[in-house]
């Protein structure tokens, strides 16, 4: 009876501990975003930095030599890519305002007050209301004048993180490990390392495989003469990070696109042929990259992570949400099993 | 003035007596001042109070330690047998450097103790970045364990020889048992 009190203690002080942690994340949304943005930047570099190392280079100097380059990556991709991505947004914004989109937002609008005139009124404005939306919103990116609070967190503190993170990241580590008590110490040390070993691949195979949907899907779209293709291809390497959601997601803006702008209904087939062509490629070489069957997250799972993740974190939620909960899993998991193996009361 | 020079020329020794204790290591023996640092630096230092336990028998095994200071008990469990006793310079659990077995004993601290801890996946980590360094270690370790295997099979031949001897005897008394009635 004791014991069974002092467990729902521990039980319920363990949970107050929990509901406090996330409370602190959340009202230190800002750095815990900065700091996470900056320590998975680290973590997906730092394969190149233990390349580097084998080689006989020393740490500090692999380091030195992966920021300069990647800065040289960046500032290359802005100076040659933005100007293009900025053209492509400014006409999307105009491009909503052509005839042929007007004309097929209004076939659509009759189609469903057809539909839905069970409803009495007037149910839909889609053409006001989309045109409305699209200005807003691609305004809002091309006026997008960030604050000097926001230049010195995504500028300055994220690459300063990522920075020490590469650099020392080995014995903060260490120095973590190191502070747990002597009972939970082996324990924690082999979690650390499994959880390491099963989302380095994770993680690391995740990004490739964006990476390649980016720009597969982009050249097919320039190929195929779809307007906007930087930008729908960018976007389809990024929604490649959601699994399930966001092939489906990238491939149905390239077709809506194309039904806005294209005359040729061929068009869309093309497309939709496209993005399957590259959707095989990724799961074929996706499938050789990542070696982790215990990353593997339900569909249900995802979709609550994507929904949770952009309700609290906006888009960098959505996209980092699946990757976060990977880590979850793969930590609760490793817990589990070896608290069992360590035999834990 | 004699601190600044002493500063600027002192050889970087690690922590405290930490190079010439894992000197003595047969696993680290033969490696240079540079391999030496470079080891040090996956080390972990713990403390442990005289009766606490370092690890449990069954318990999955992750690396080694290396007893700075103290005494240290090695311990059969089912019997509560003290295997080995072992103290400054001494190390135990290096099998689990090369594979994650079970450990075979309870380690327990006899008196207060610092420990030096080195662990497979730093081990592996080393390996992977610094493989010259690496393969010295696994050879050592190999030849350790080789050792241990000859030793083993030594005492298992021995054991042998006197379970034939003892059955033979036992044969030899129940016959003359048996003539006698």
């Amino acid at each position: 009876m004791e014991r069974n009190t002092t467990q729902w203690l521990k039980t319920l002080l363990w949970m107050v501990v929990g509901v406090g942690l996330v409370f602190l994340l959340y009202a230190l949304g800002q750095i815990v975003r900065l700091v996470v943005i900056g320590t998975m930047l680290a973590y997906l570099l730092d394969p190149l930095a233990r390349m580097m190392e084998t080689r006989g280079v020393h740490r500090t100097v692999a380091t030195v030599v992966i920021f300069l380059g990647l800065g040289l990556v960046i500032a290359l991709l802005l100076f040659f890519l933005f100007p293009v991505v900025v053209a492509q947004l400014q006409a999307i914004q105009e491009g909503l305002t052509l005839e042929r989109t007007r004309a097929l937002i209004r076939v659509v609008e009759v189609w469903l007050s057809a539909r839905l005139a069970f409803l009495g009124a007037d149910p839909v404005n889609l053409l006001e209301q989309g045109e409305g939306f699209v200005r807003d919103h691609v305004a809002d990116i091309l006026n997008y004048v960030p604050g000097v609070v926001s230049i010195l967190g995504d500028f300055v503190v994220v690459p300063f993180i990522m920075f020490f993170m590469l650099k020392d990241g080995r014995s903060i580590k260490k120095g973590l490990i190191n502070s747990v008590p002597n009972r939970y110490f082996e324990f924690a040390l082999n979690v650390q390392h499994k959880m390491d070993v099963q989302l380095g691949n994770y993680l690391r195979g995740q990004l490739l495989a964006a990476l390649i949907v980016g720009i597969l899907s982009t050249l097919a779209l320039w190929i195929l003469d779809v307007e906007y293709y930087l930008v729908i291809g960018v976007f389809a390497g990024l929604a490649n990070l959601v699994p399930y959601l966001g092939p489906f997601i990238g491939a149905a803006t390239a077709v809506i696109v194309s039904l806005f702008t294209n005359e040729a209904p061929g068009q869309v087939l093309l497309i939709l042929a496209a993005f399957a062509g590259i959707q095989l490629i990724d799961n074929t070489f996706t499938q050789a990259l990542i070696i982790a069957r215990n990353v593997k997250l339900h569909p249900v799972v995802v979709l609550l992570a994507v929904l949770v993740g952009g309700h609290f974190f906006g888009f960098l939620g959505l996209l980092l949400a699946v990757p976060v909960t990977a880590v979850l899993k793969v930590f609760i998991q490793e817990t589990i099993h070896n608290a069992r193996r360590y035999r834990f009361d | 003035m004699h601190s600044i020079w002493g500063n600027i020329f002192k050889r970087d020794d690690g922590p405290l007596g930490t190079r010439d204790l894992l000197k003595q290591i047969p696993i680290f023996s033969t490696l240079t001042n540079r391999e030496l640092a470079a080891v040090e630096r996956l080390l972990y230092r713990r403390e442990y109070g005289g009766g606490d336990t370092i690890f449990r028998q069954g318990e999955p095994g992750v690396g080694m330690y290396i007893v700075a200071e103290g005494v240290v008990e090695i311990i059969y469990e089912p019997t509560g047998q003290i295997l080995a006793t072992l103290q400054k310079g001494e190390f135990f659990g290096e099998i689990a450097l090369l594979n994650e077995t079970p450990r075979s004993a309870t380690a327990r601290a006899r008196t207060a103790c610092i420990l030096w801890g080195i662990f497979q996946p730093d081990l592996l980590s080393l390996l992977e970045r610094n493989p010259s360094l690496g393969v010295k270690l696994l050879l050592a370790l190999s030849q350790i364990t080789g050792q241990r295997l000859v030793q083993a099979d030594l005492q298992m031949h021995k054991l042998h020889e006197e379970a034939v001897r003892l059955e033979a005897a036992l044969e030899q008394q129940d016959g003359e048992q048996a003539d006698g009635t």
